[in-house]
């Protein structure tokens, strides 16, 4: 039994049934290098990562801990603390311009308003001194200068859409009188609050139980169906990305080392972290060999982000490593429908 | 932007090669605290030889003078040489500050332990440390100071009676706090004797933060003395000290004010070389507080 | 309500354990009190007559019922020295003290806030450096010595203000103003220092808080971060310093008093510890003590205002 994609069939129907890569890339991602200095050494977090996201669609962002998935993230709203992290290269552009470059007011403009961001633990996200009402309204105050009262109604009407029962009252009530899973629907409500065209969601359901976890990622997916907002997935959970992406990209200490449509990755993919990653996901028995099997693992561990790797930063832990594996980093290579992947041995692992 | 990241592994390099520099660049409170700390202990204790008069000397001829070649601080309204008495006055301030901290710490370790542990006695020690919290510190030293006679050695028992509260509250909630580790359940629950759950796991978790705060209790001694001093309620006047050489010198503050200002600004180093080494010792020993390159 | 009825109850036991050991310092301390609030020079006559008059003769129990029993009746006793009630003499002399407290607390709360506020937010640059080596500096320096710096500088040197005194408000705005003007700043400086401190303390970690992070990703900008979104966290550990630090505070007033020649308590303690005159000096303690334990229920209830989440 393998895993599948099961992004909606109607989503495309909307969207015209084109591909992904056809339509205007909202948010594209350029060589970006993010280090940061520890008294330990400089910690080379982000290593040349270079992805686009298309207006309407669901992208998965996906690595273990520490890949670089939530440093890149942070690095497109500016939200890294500057010392110690440090923009070392690259560029991420917003419908074309560099934010980058932008000011720290532009910057301001952008972030809650065109671009929002919702993050992990919904437990600590919320401002428990404010009422959800006050922290919805403020960035639609803020951002298209609403009155107060404006403001409130807006806020009733984002509750409602994130499904929240009896949102008039819930509106003037206090982060610690809602659940955990309440607590995320109103922060995606809040992200959602000025419609923006991309929402970049930084592990929403990890901190989640499973059945929550279901209902907040068919919410994404109804409002991305419904606002046509871009969203920028990031989750280590390979179940996730199947249940709301359309293209993938995995990340690696730092590096991009697959990208391909959710589809194509699930049946196929072609990097071996990629492949150890899918293969060692546990499986419910589909006969008595397989309850008792070892589970399968990638052996070895992330390397150390503060040394600079010359060449593939998988090879010392790839079943498939060839000696010109650790010398000369591999580029990306295209492989047709939209599925590209930096290794140097693809041909042999497929 | 690669110079920046190269700018920094220099730096870093730079660290590694000079542990002393670094230390101090790291650490800027911790260095000057103590060196400033050093300084004045030395010379306070050194007192007995640097200092160039006899500091209960009294001179009827050499009255208020001005700071001069013989009288490098000038003297005071009876003739004796306010250097000398400044750096004697030192050893009475350090005297009582240590003596506060190291009385208070160990008498606030017992009471806090003891409540920790104990239910009942927790009831009823917090409800009294409530109440002598709620008696401002120095009133409650006057108090104290007003029923004895005045000597080092009550003056440092009245100063310590208010620091109290303060232990026994860091002990206390250290003790609970510790308690609640699964570790120290998992030594409960196999059977490890109080005594060795005491030394193995309590008592070392608590020395760090005493520490810090015994240094703070230092400085905040020292000040209670010179107040208590200054409101004719702490050292006996024989005993030079600054809070007791300020108060004299407030009859002739406008006459000659080195009197005041010379042992109020060794008080002043004084107490803010070892905030500082407090301040110092706390970001070095806290690890949570985030280090700056 | 609850909880504010639970903070009224609660602040009660704590008179009473106050009323308790202001009673036993008297029996607790080594050596005859009668003797030694009799001083050195008395004969044994007058150290029974003090005796009889403090009814130390009387057994301890009998002592502390009939103690307890006039104090709730607000009589606190009866000066060794002048013989007038202590109550009396508090009242005498409690105007300028309570002037010279309050505008402390106010100068203070309004200097230390900002500073406090601004040093978290640059955080590690020489601003900050700068904010907290100046309330090192203060909260290391003794009041006097800063009250008598000032007093040279300001009063000695170049005489824009008076060298001490005070002057009621019924005598005129101005003298009453130019008279605190000095010991308020003198007398406050530790105080400040110390919510400063607190304040740049307790902000930094909010500002470490994830929904911090948040605001941030929403666009507010810096001043309505720190303001609307931070401050009104670190509200209770600011305002529970603010109150507990009264204690330090009055420390302070008293010296300046004696510094300033001011006639408030101040003054009257260090009148009454010379001339070891203990029942004014146990009225002072009772009554600065009731004073702080109100202070800070006050504050205990101003938290709800604050922290939602604490109204039940």
């Amino acid at each position: 039994m393998t895993l599948e994609a099961k992004a909606p069939v109607d989503r495309e129907r909307a969207l015209g049934a084109q591909l992904p890569a056809d339509r205007e890339k909202v948010l594209e991602i350029d060589d970006l290098r993010v280090c940061f200095a520890t008294p330990d050494g400089i910690v080379r977090a982000v290593d040349g990562v270079s992805y686009s996201l298309h207006a309407g669609e669901t992208l998965g962002v996906v690595g273990e801990s520490g890949c670089g998935k939530s440093v890149t993230a942070m690095s497109v709203l500016r939200l890294l603390a500057s010392p110690p992290a440090v923009v070392a290269g690259g560029a991420i552009r917003y419908r074309g311009t560099d934010l980058l470059g932008l000011s720290e007011e532009r910057m301001r403009s952008i972030r809650g308003n065109e671009i929002s961001m919702i993050f992990q633990d919904p437990m600590t996200s919320l401002n428990p001194v404010l009422t959800i009402g006050e922290q919805i309204g403020e960035a639609v105050r803020l951002h298209q200068g609403l009155g107060r009262r404006a403001a409130r109604e807006r806020a009733v009407e984002m509750l409602a859409l994130v499904n929240i029962p009896d949102p008039r009252r819930r509106a003037d009530e206090y982060p610690h009188q809602f659940s955990g899973g309440m607590r995320q629907r109103a922060m995606i409500g809040l992200a959602l609050a000025c419609h923006p065209k991309v929402l970049i969601a930084d592990e929403p359901t990890t901190a989640l139980d499973v059945t929550i976890q279901a209902q907040i990622l068919e919410l994404l997916r109804k409002l991305e169906a419904e606002t046509g907002t871009a969203i920028m997935m990031i989750t280590h959970d390979l179940g996730v990305v199947a249940e709301t992406c359309e293209r993938v990209v995995v990340l690696y200490a730092g590096r991009k080392v697959e990208d391909a449509p959710a589809r194509r990755l699930f049946a196929a993919a072609a990097h071996p972290y990629t492949r150890g990653l899918l293969a060692s996901m546990p499986r419910l028995a589909d006969g008595a060999a397989r309850s008792h099997g070892r589970l399968t693992e990638i052996p070895g561990m992330v390397p150390s982000l503060k040394e600079p790797v010359p060449g593939c930063s998988f090879a010392p832990r790839c079943p498939v490593a060839r000696p010109r594996c650790t010398r000369e980093r591999p580029p990306l290579v295209a492989l047709g429908d939209g599925h590209s992947v930096a290794c140097w041995e693809t041909e042999r692992g497929a | 932007m690669e110079v920046t990241v190269d700018r920094l592994a220099a730096r870093l390099d730079a660290a590694r090669r000079r542990p002393w520099r670094a230390f101090v660049r790291r650490h800027p409170l911790l260095a000057v605290g103590g060196l400033l700390l050093v300084v004045v202990a030395m010379a306070s204790l050194a007192a007995p030889w640097l200092a160039p008069y006899d500091p209960t000397e009294m001179n009827a001829l050499q009255r208020l003078k001005p700071p001069s070649a013989q009288h490098w601080f000038g003297t005071d309204a009876l003739g004796r040489d306010v250097f000398s008495r400044t750096l004697w006055g030192g050893r009475v301030s350090l005297t009582v500050g240590i003596g506060v901290a190291l009385l208070a710490t160990s008498i606030g370790v017992v009471i806090g332990l003891l409540s920790g542990f104990n239910r009942w006695a927790d009831a009823i020690v917090m409800r009294v440390m409530d109440g002598m919290m709620a008696i401002p510190g120095i009133l409650l030293a006057v108090a104290l100071m007003t029923l004895t006679r005045a000597s080092i050695g009550t003056v440092v028992l009245a100063i310590t009676v208010p620091e109290i509260p303060r232990v026994v509250r860091l002990v206390r909630s250290l003790v609970l706090s510790i308690r609640e580790q699964p570790y120290v359940q998992a030594a409960e629950a196999i059977g490890t004797r109080f005594h060795a759950i005491l030394l193995r796991h309590v008592l070392p978790n608590t020395v760090t933060p005493l520490i810090v705060q015994a240094t703070f209790i230092c400085a905040s001694a020292v000040i209670f003395e010179a107040y208590l001093s200054f409101l004719g309620a702490g050292t006996p006047p024989e005993i030079p000290s600054w809070g007791n050489m300020m108060a004299e010198g407030r009859a002739v503050v406008q006459l000659a004010f080195g009197i005041i200002l010379f042992p109020g600004l060794f008080l002043g180093l004084t107490v803010l070389s070892i905030n500082l080494l407090g301040d110092g010792l706390r970001d070095l020993l806290d690890p949570r507080v985030a280090r700056r390159l | 309500m609850t909880y504010v009825l639970k903070r009224i109850l609660a602040a009660i036991p704590v008179l009473f354990i106050v009323a308790v050991i202001v009673f036993l310092l008297l029996h607790l301390s080594p050596g005859d009190p009668a003797a030694i609030i009799a001083g050195d020079t008395a004969s044994s006559d007058d150290i029974e007559r003090i005796r009889r008059q403090l009814g130390l003769d009387r057994p301890l129990p009998e002592q502390f019922v009939g103690w307890l029993w006039r104090l709730l009746q607000g009589d606190l006793g009866v000066s060794v020295f002048t013989g007038l009630p202590v109550t009396t003499m508090i009242a005498q002399r409690i105007e300028p003290t309570l002037w010279i407290t309050f505008l402390t607390i106010g100068v203070a709360v309004v200097l230390a806030l900002p500073m406090g506020i601004v040093a978290a937010w640059k955080a590690g640059t020489w601003i900050d450096h700068a904010i907290m080596a100046l309330a090192v500096l203060a909260f290391s320096m003794p009041v006097f010595l800063i009250g008598y710096l000032l007093m040279f500088g300001f009063a000695i040197q170049w005489p824009l203000l008076p060298v001490q005194g005070f002057r009621s408000l019924s005598e005129g705005f101005v003298p009453f103003i130019r008279h605190l003007i000095l010991p308020v700043l003198s007398g406050g400086l530790i105080y400040t220092a110390l919510i400063a401190r607190m304040t740049r303390a307790t902000m930094l970690e909010v500002l470490g808080e994830d929904y911090i992070r948040t605001a941030r990703a929403k666009g507010v900008g810096s001043l309505r971060l720190l303001l609307r979104h931070a401050l009104k966290n670190a509200a209770v550990p600011i305002v529970t310093t603010i109150g507990l630090g009264i204690a330090l505070l009055l420390g302070g007033v008293i010296v300046t008093e004696s510094v300033f020649a001011i006639p408030g308590i101040g003054r009257l303690t260090v009148d009454s510890v010379l001339r070891r005159d203990y029942p004014v000096i146990q009225g002072i303690v009772l009554v600065t003590s009731a004073v702080y334990v109100f202070v800070n229920l006050v504050i205990d209830l101003l938290y709800t205002v604050f922290d939602p989440r604490i109204r039940y």
